[in-house]
């Protein structure tokens, strides 16, 4: 079999979701979790506070969507908040101890905007399809 | 004595237009998890989502190869977590009754359905472009 390309497309998020998220996140009581989900929040807040690339697109191989690059100084401005591909799969790793329900969901979702910002990509949730 | 078996291009267009059609309509589940060790063991991991075969799944055979028509996205995916396996069905994804499964994963790994973002998020979409598969001589 061939190599088949998939494509994973999150929901957007906005400030109230984010709080939301926030709120489940203090209420962990697995640290490794909770301290991943905060600093993951504070990511996306950072991200959040700039406007979307104006950068080329491209379609993504999927054949849905589209993969847009992050321009270079805003790559700068939130180096320090995005994890490696290599700690986004620690990340993983730790976020698969969660039973489903609301913080898995938003863990994950906290993650996928991980992975998406750790290859400098503007995000493409899937109200953007 | 070594095995000097071959298929030709006739037998292999055969198996490849057989397989294909047991995928009418059927089902591609992604889910967590490294794949079961056979097709026929019972399902493992968490179902994150399940897309749609075409009505016609794949078109004529081609020395051997399939290519899938459109295949339909799940647009709400159904847990949140990271694929690591498929699964192809004849109709409903279900426990048994796998046609085939392959791993999944980032592009790292090699492989068989390449995500570059293999997290999957509750809610959100889960698409796959063309599927090829090869019958080999």
């Amino acid at each position: 079999m061939q190599k088949q390309i998939g494509g994973s497309f999150a929901p957007p998020v906005d400030d109230q979701k984010l709080s939301h998220y926030e709120a489940l996140m203090a209420a962990v009581e697995d640290r490794q979790v909770r301290e991943y989900g905060e600093s993951l929040l504070k990511m996306l807040r950072t991200f959040r506070a700039s406007p979307d690339s104006k950068a080329k697109s491209k379609p993504h191989p999927s054949g849905r969507g589209t993969i847009t690059p992050l321009e270079q100084a805003e790559i700068d401005r939130i180096w320090d908040f995005v994890p490696w591909p290599e700690e986004c799969d620690a990340i993983d790793v730790v976020f698969e101890r969660l039973p489903s329900g609301d913080v898995r969901n938003a863990a994950y979702h906290l993650l996928w905007f991980a992975r998406e910002l750790s290859i400098d990509r503007e995000p493409c949730t899937c109200d953007k399809l | 004595m070594a095995s000097a078996y071959k298929t030709g291009t006739v037998g292999r267009n055969a198996a490849a237009s057989g397989f294909g059609g047991t995928l009418n309509s059927g089902t591609i589940a992604i889910r967590t998890g490294t794949p079961p060790t056979n097709v026929g063991d019972v399902s493992s991991g968490t179902l994150l989502g399940t897309l749609l075969f075409g009505a016609t799944a794949f078109g004529a055979p081609s020395t051997g190869v399939i290519t899938a028509n459109a295949i339909t996205s799940d647009t709400s995916a159904d847990n949140s977590g990271t694929a690591g396996h498929f699964r192809m069905y004849p109709n409903a994804a279900a426990d048994t009754g796998a046609a085939s499964q392959g791993n999944a994963g980032l592009a790292g790994a090699a492989p068989d359905l390449v995500f570059d973002n293999a997290t999957i998020v509750a809610g959100g979409t889960i698409a796959i472009s063309s599927m090829t598969i090869t019958f080999p001589i």
